[in-house]
């Protein structure tokens, strides 16, 4: 039985490879839209997720990093460096600002980091990370979008600083990212004596509730956040509003991409009905044309499946090429839900017309395959 | 005679035909769809221009737009308009950026301080009044639903608690919503005093707005004079820049995988009857007849399912404009061009590479064959 399937599925090589085609690009639609939403949320995170982080002390009520103005007061170190299970306490600047580049008005993030104990760049590509007083490190995907190399000179807040490093890693889709020193950063805000959020990280084994409530007795006026939760929140302030178009988009692409599996395995099985009809008519038994019928379907949605995973990864890296401010994130966790449904789809496609010759009386079947 | 042999082949096998179209239609739908989607969202972003009744706008001097910005520009500059011929009106509003604080909640939004009776408020009200009085505040319906606020309940913004007088429609973006207050506690609130951040600009009947302006721009130095439609403009492509770089992309991701489709459906489509316009050839018809019949069978394929796909993507954007989704599809005459010359550039290629083997043969090989 599974020769026959086979044997009839690889006769007509291209109607095979076409219908499997077919398959390949609704699941490329599906993957790789999804894979845009899940770049630019994790994009938003980035800076959070790659810093040595647990807990962040933030100005009373705020519960967000990106976008966020809060005002923390640097006495505030010490108190937290004192409590039992801290390991680090970094205090940082983070904030908006738009940069005046080549005539250009460019939105960018200003992160001041403390070059002894961290805070800045994760990841180089170009240039050095030690910085001086007036030196900045800019994201190398911004740098590229507005004309900037290593060694140009850019003002930022009215003071010029010298670019002597690109990072990796630190813009999003719709902003990039630069580093500064905490202490320009400080002097360029006018706010000596402050950071706007201080990083902590707990000692191994810290439980990190605890060790939040025990910050938390320690500094009044102040918020203690899980670095999980302000991630949480920053997903949800940065892409609120803006998440309704891309999720329409997402949610078009996975119902059309459904239906065009099921519309590509119903054609392509449609298309074998005469041969079936003959089976049919030879004496073939319904169970076993049933079971031909959805191996062929299987085996079509599955290639197609493989197919589609390579052109979504290749299309992936071809975009983060040429459009570097992208990540597309192509989840294994979203694919195991999509392949199994769009298996389940092309079984079902092929029910459809298959029940109408399995339905047939063998003589008329003859008839009708004659 | 060669439509007739088309339209007979076609709906000879009415399945096949049903099949392809139905292919058209579904890659069709998804252009259309994910092109209706951003333009719907860029639309969005000048619905405060588009809506409010006013010819030109006044902003700080360097200042052309209204997202991430601020203007502030002494309010004697307004007065002064307010003199220069063929100036009908002019009303002033404060704008910023900020937080709605909704209980643990932060909504961003334009907040804009507006006199109530004069333009620059809200140009739809679901409920509630928009003359508001002193400490109220306008929000937008779904912002409210959003977060189950109602008329009465309390929200902090530009540093102060507001009451709820009223709920505005239609103001959401893909960025944000538009929040107003009264122009004063606006003021109030800022501690401004002599400044203004916008005016807008009616001008008399029969006045050319661009005459207008010449004017105003001869006689009132240090400000930002501009057309109404030129500031939407500007505040479109900033925020178009930014934010809709990620929904172009997406959009032409989508736009190529549909063509894609589009011409895997020709293809299969034409090389199904193969057979049939082997028979055509080998009985002696003609390849330029015979490549017409294929054209023809593909472009009346392409036009079902352009018609289908069309009415599916207004049923779309009917049920999400019913549903009040918070995002509107726009399908307008650029997209519907797009995707008929795509298509049927497309669809026209990819039903070429069978029938142009076919008609390289010789009539008796084919016969053989």
């Amino acid at each position: 039985m599974v020769d026959v399937a086979r044997r009839n599925l690889f006769q007509e090589k291209l109607r095979f490879a076409i219908s499997s085609s077919g398959v390949a690009l609704a699941i490329m639609l599906i993957l790789l839209l999804n894979g845009f939403l899940a770049g630019t949320n994790r994009q938003v995170t980035a800076y959070l997720d790659n810093e040595p982080v647990d807990l962040i002390v933030a100005q009373k009520d705020l519960k967000n990093f990106v976008g966020a103005s809060s005002v923390v007061p640097l006495s505030t170190v010490k108190k937290v460096e004192d409590v039992k299970g801290v390991e680090k306490v970094i205090p940082v600047f983070a904030s908006y600002v738009v940069l005046d580049i080549k005539g250009r008005k460019v939105f960018t993030q200003m992160i001041g980091y403390d070059r002894a104990k961290g805070g800045g760049p994760w990841q180089m590509a170009e240039g050095r990370s030690n910085l001086k007083d007036d030196e900045v490190i800019f994201d190398r995907t911004h740098a590229w979008k507005n004309d900037l190399k290593l060694g140009d000179k850019i003002k930022i807040l009215g003071k010029e600083f010298t670019i002597v490093g690109l990072s990796g890693g630190t813009s999003t889709w719709m902003t990039g990212t630069f580093f500064i020193p905490f202490d320009s950063a400080a002097k360029l805000r006018q706010a000596p004596g402050t950071a706007n959020f201080l990083f902590v990280s707990a000692a191994k084994g810290t439980n990190i509730d605890s060790l939040r409530k025990d910050i938390a007795g320690k500094v009044d006026g102040l918020s203690v956040v899980s670095k999980e939760q302000v991630a949480a929140r920053d997903v949800e302030l940065f892409t609120g509003v803006f998440s309704g178009p891309l999720r329409l988009m997402v949610a078009i692409s996975f119902l059309i991409g459904l239906m065009l599996v099921g519309l590509t395995i119903y054609t392509a099985t449609v298309e074998r009905a005469k041969e079936y009809g003959v089976l049919k008519a030879i004496g073939t038994r319904n169970r076993r044309l049933y079971l031909i019928v959805f191996e062929q379907a299987l085996v079509s949605a599955l290639v197609g499946s493989i197919l589609g995973l390579a052109l979504v990864f290749g299309a992936a890296k071809l975009i983060e090429v040429v459009r570097p401010q992208f990540l597309i994130l192509v989840e294994w966790s979203y694919i195991a839900r999509v392949l199994p449904l769009a298996l389940v789809i092309g079984i079902l496609a092929s029910y459809v017309p298959v029940r109408t010759v399995a339905r047939i009386d063998p003589a008329i079947a003859f008839r009708r395959g004659a | 005679m060669t439509v007739s042999i088309a339209w007979k082949n076609l709906f000879e096998g009415r399945a096949r035909f049903l099949m392809s179209v139905g292919g058209v239609a579904l890659a069709i739908l998804l252009i259309l769809v994910l092109d209706g989607v951003f333009a719907g969202a860029m639309k969005q972003l000048t619905f405060y221009m588009d809506k409010t009744p006013y010819d030109i706008t006044l902003a700080q001097e360097g200042v052309g737009n209204l997202h991430m910005t601020s203007s502030f520009f002494p309010a004697s500059k307004a007065g002064a308009v307010k003199k220069v011929r063929g100036v009908k009106g002019v009303d002033s509003i404060f704008y910023n950026s900020d937080y709605l604080v909704i209980g643990e909640n932060r909504s961003l939004a334009y907040v804009i301080g507006y006199q109530p009776g004069k333009l620059g408020g809200p140009w739809e009200m679901a409920e509630g009044s928009a003359d508001l009085k002193p400490g109220e505040i306008i929000v937008d319906e779904r912002i409210a639903d959003k977060y189950d606020l109602k008329i009465g309940d309390r929200l902090t913004v530009l540093g102060r608690s507001f009451k709820v007088g009223g709920l505005a429609k239609g103001t959401v973006n893909i960025t944000n919503s538009i929040a107003f207050v009264r122009y004063d506690d606006f003021e109030r609130a800022r501690g401004l005093r002599g400044v203004v951040s916008y005016s807008l600009v009616t001008v008399k009947r029969g006045e050319n707005p661009r005459d207008v302006i010449g004017r105003i721009k001869d006689e009132v130095k240090g400000i930002n004079v501009m057309t109404r439609e030129e500031f939407a403009d500007n505040e479109k492509r900033l925020v178009s820049d930014m934010a809709g770089d990620v929904i172009k992309m997406m959009n032409l991701v989508g736009f190529l995988i549909g063509l894609a489709v589009l011409g895997l459906t020709a293809y299969t489509a034409t090389l199904s009857k193969v057979r049939e316009y082997g028979i055509l050839k080998a009985i002696g018809a003609k390849n330029r007849k015979l490549i017409g019949v294929v054209f023809k069978q593909a472009i009346i394929s392409v036009v079902g399912g352009f018609v289908i796909a069309v009415a599916l993507a207004f049923a779309v954007a009917f049920g999400l404009g019913a549903a009040q989704a918070g995002v509107s599809l726009v399908i307008g005459p650029p997209s519907l061009l797009k995707v008929i010359l795509g298509a049927g550039l497309i669809t026209i290629l990819a039903s070429s590479i069978p029938i142009l083997r076919i008609a390289g043969l010789n009539p008796a090989e084919v016969f053989r064959r």
